[in-house]
């Protein structure tokens, strides 16, 4: 009885000791970030509810096929293009001292709109490793000056030893900013630093760089 | 055995003796307050204890909180709990509207305790100092000085609470016995202030005033006057606008301050002189300059509302509403339209008035990497433009229309623009404070004192006002302790 119990306890624990050992794959959490959407510009901005009315617009202005060509673009979202629309809509509510009329997304005429969206739009491709802590320059689409960079924020602290990086489209207003900034330098001449909120995401046709949502649309 | 009992005896002897010594350098009661170095430690005591309860919350800006966050100038608050105050409730959608002091978090705001504090030192300092010998001081004026201060701090600390929560428990003795000391009710918010008009007609008789590095940042004769304007303007309001002579008070304390030449109006040229601090035209100011390596606690209001490229590498998290600023600001001759903001961008203003247009009063802790960017600005309580337009306002509801249009036109002048004549006076006095004070921690009180909530913020209703529901809540933190207060009546109910 005794050796019974043995025997049966040893080929338990023998079971034990072979299925315990049974070799699976490491659990992995996550996987790496693959900055590839396999979609062109447009596909990509279209699948995101984030940019229905941009998208909108960009079949309004006929411009489809010119964002999917070699080209990086600073696209700004629905909540730029409803701030234009608000200040519009005040504007002409005061204009004709009358509360009921709205701008609408129909009142923005379309050689405007093209304009405004080819302010955001560059050739070729432009992403992080041509880009450096200093100010470079480049022509966009509407042939209007801007300056690409990364900025070194404080924003993560911690155990962080390398800063992590923020990418800013510049809009320049009457030539680079001087650094430093001389005193009494005027607002107006001051260039428009965007921040983009997320960057650096390759489409099949280009770069596509997603601007903050306090981004004024027609800058 | 014989070492083992040797020195057992040697520890017993030994220890008799020093048992007989008194903590060497330790504080307690019956040791201190014996010097003048005593005494102005305690002053020195009472006067970090008021600073910090000006600068409580997590960015120590309370300040600015009560003042500023709650009168709309602001579109995004930057900070979870701030945005009640900005925003309303858009977490969970249930309706609970702008300015409504009650959210997550938001309960430090309601929490008086910090202020009790900085009482309870006020409170000890004239108690002890008033019993020290006169000959412990260089001189009887420094004594005076001393208890003069330390009434000041009171006063304006129960003037602060009333102004946020209305009636207070009206604490004036020293206390010896904290533990066993008794729950106080509520007093009516218009004995409180008669407590504070009290001290104040004593205390401005007790100090003179205040010149060289003492100025402003030390109360003085002109701090209690302008105290004195306050809090009888105050009054006037709370106590159903009945009493006129009130008013003729206020305006009397405030001549002293002009009569008595101690202090000038800084030209617009000098703005960031004027906001850094000590300027001529400074009565008096909570100190946080970093001329005497001191700051505000976590960066504070001024380095909170800032970012690139003012400080470096800081993303600003605070939007401006650029359409309430442009209410206020729509002049672009007045020096303060160009001096207070910057408007590069002119729907996401950056608030240039503290850090100045070109970087004067900016300061690095780091200075070699540029790295630790801080404000360098003290925090304005009372200061003569202020005093200008105070006494304007009460010219104006005492039907003195030229004595008023007289220092609304002083505070215009110095900032460029020509003298009013349009017809409404009294709106014309609370725009142009709102404009001269725009982010001072003042904004809320002159909205609610000239009754001009429900005008100017579109989402609070004239029920509410009514029902006073101007105040703060109380924290429910505070009736735990004391069974003996009862909440502001508008919040009965409303607290979550």
């Amino acid at each position: 009885m005794k050796n019974k119990l043995i025997y049966i306890l040893t080929f338990f624990g023998f079971c034990l000791v072979v299925t315990a050992c049974k070799k699976k794959d490491y659990l992995i959490g996550g996987d790496l970030h693959d900055p590839r959407v396999n979609m062109t510009t447009y596909d990509f901005l279209k699948s995101k509810p984030l940019f229905d009315t941009l998208t909108r617009l960009i079949d309004k202005a006929g411009m489809k096929e010119e964002i999917n060509g070699n080209t990086t673009f600073f696209a700004p979202t629905d909540y730029s293009v409803a701030e234009l629309l608000l200040r519009r809509t005040k504007i002409i509510q005061r204009k004709y001292n009358n509360e009921n009329l709205k701008y609408t997304l129909d009142s923005l005429p379309v050689p405007e709109l093209r304009d405004s969206l080819r302010s955001h739009l560059f050739a070729g491709a432009i992403n992080r490793e041509n880009l450096s802590l200093e100010n470079k320059l480049f022509k966009s689409k509407s042939n209007e000056d801007y300056s690409i960079l990364l900025i070194e924020t404080t924003a993560y602290t911690g155990t962080v030893t390398t800063k992590p990086q923020y990418l800013y489209l510049v809009r320049l207003r009457n030539g680079l900013d001087p650094k430093p900034l001389p005193d009494n330098y005027p607002d107006a001449d001051k260039d428009i630093q965007e921040l983009t909120q997320t960057s650096g995401i390759i489409t099949t046709n280009g770069i596509l760089h997603v601007l903050n949502n306090r981004h004024k649309f027609y800058w | 055995m014989l070492l083992l009992g040797g020195m057992l005896c040697g520890g017993l002897l030994s220890c008799k003796k020093l048992l007989d010594l008194k903590p060497e350098d330790s504080v307690y009661e019956a040791v201190f307050w014996k010097t003048e170095t005593d005494a102005t430690s305690g002053l020195m005591g009472a006067y970090s204890l008021l600073r910090k309860s000006l600068t409580l919350g997590g960015q120590g800006m309370s300040n600015f909180v009560y003042g500023d966050f709650t009168t709309g100038v602001l579109k995004e608050g930057g900070d979870y709990a701030l945005n009640f105050l900005v925003k309303g409730d858009e977490y969970y959608g249930t309706g609970i509207s702008v300015d409504d002091f009650r959210g997550d978090y938001i309960e430090d705001f309601q929490n008086w305790t910090p202020y009790f504090k900085t009482i309870t030192q006020a409170n000890t300092v004239i108690e002890k100092v008033g019993k020290m010998p006169d000959n412990a001081f260089k001189n009887l004026a420094v004594k005076r000085k001393i208890i003069g201060e330390a009434l000041f701090i009171r006063a304006y600390t129960y003037f602060y609470m009333v102004r946020i929560w209305g009636d207070v428990p009206l604490v004036l003795q020293y206390d010896q016995d904290p533990v066993s000391s008794k729950n106080v009710q509520r007093t009516n918010e218009a004995v409180v202030l008669d407590s504070c008009a009290a001290d104040m007609n004593r205390a401005r008789l007790l100090m003179g005033w205040n010149t060289g590095s003492d100025h402003a940042v030390r109360a003085d004769k002109g701090a209690a006057f302008a105290l004195l304007a306050h809090v009888n303007r105050w009054k006037y309001f709370v106590t159903k606008e009945s009493d006129k002579t009130l008013l003729t008070k206020s305006i009397a304390a405030i001549d002293s301050i002009t009569a008595s030449g101690q202090y000038s109006l800084v030209p617009a040229a000098n703005f960031d002189r004027l906001f850094k601090g000590r300027s001529q035209e400074g009565i008096f100011e909570i100190n946080t300059s970093a001329d005497q390596l001191e700051y505000q606690p976590n960066g504070g209001f001024y380095l909170y509302t800032l970012g690139q490229p003012y400080i470096p590498e800081k993303t600003k998290s605070t939007v401006f509403n650029s359409e309430v600023v442009g209410w206020f600001f729509n002049d672009p001759t007045d020096a303060r339209y160009d001096y207070y903001f910057d408007r590069t961008k002119e729907e996401d203003l950056i608030l240039t008035k503290y850090i100045g247009k070109n970087n004067q009063n900016r300061f690095f802790l780091d200075p070699g990497n540029n790295r630790g960017g801080l404000v360098n600005c003290n925090i304005s309580i009372f200061r003569l433009a202020e005093m200008k337009l105070l006494r304007a306002e009460c010219n104006e509801l005492l039907g003195r229309s030229s004595d008023a249009l007289t220092d609304l036109n002083d505070v215009k002048l110095r900032s460029n623009l020509t003298g009013y004549s349009g017809a409404d006076l009294k709106t014309e006095i609370f725009e142009e404070t709102f404009r001269e004070l725009f982010c001072e921690g003042h904004s809320w009180y002159d909205m609610v004192r000239n009754k001009r909530l429900v005008e100017y913020l579109d989402r609070f209703p004239q029920s509410r006002f009514d029902e006073e529901g101007w105040k703060w809540p109380i924290a429910r933190a505070l009736f735990v302790t004391n069974k003996d207060l009862a909440q502001n009546k508008y919040w009965v109910g409303r607290l979550r």
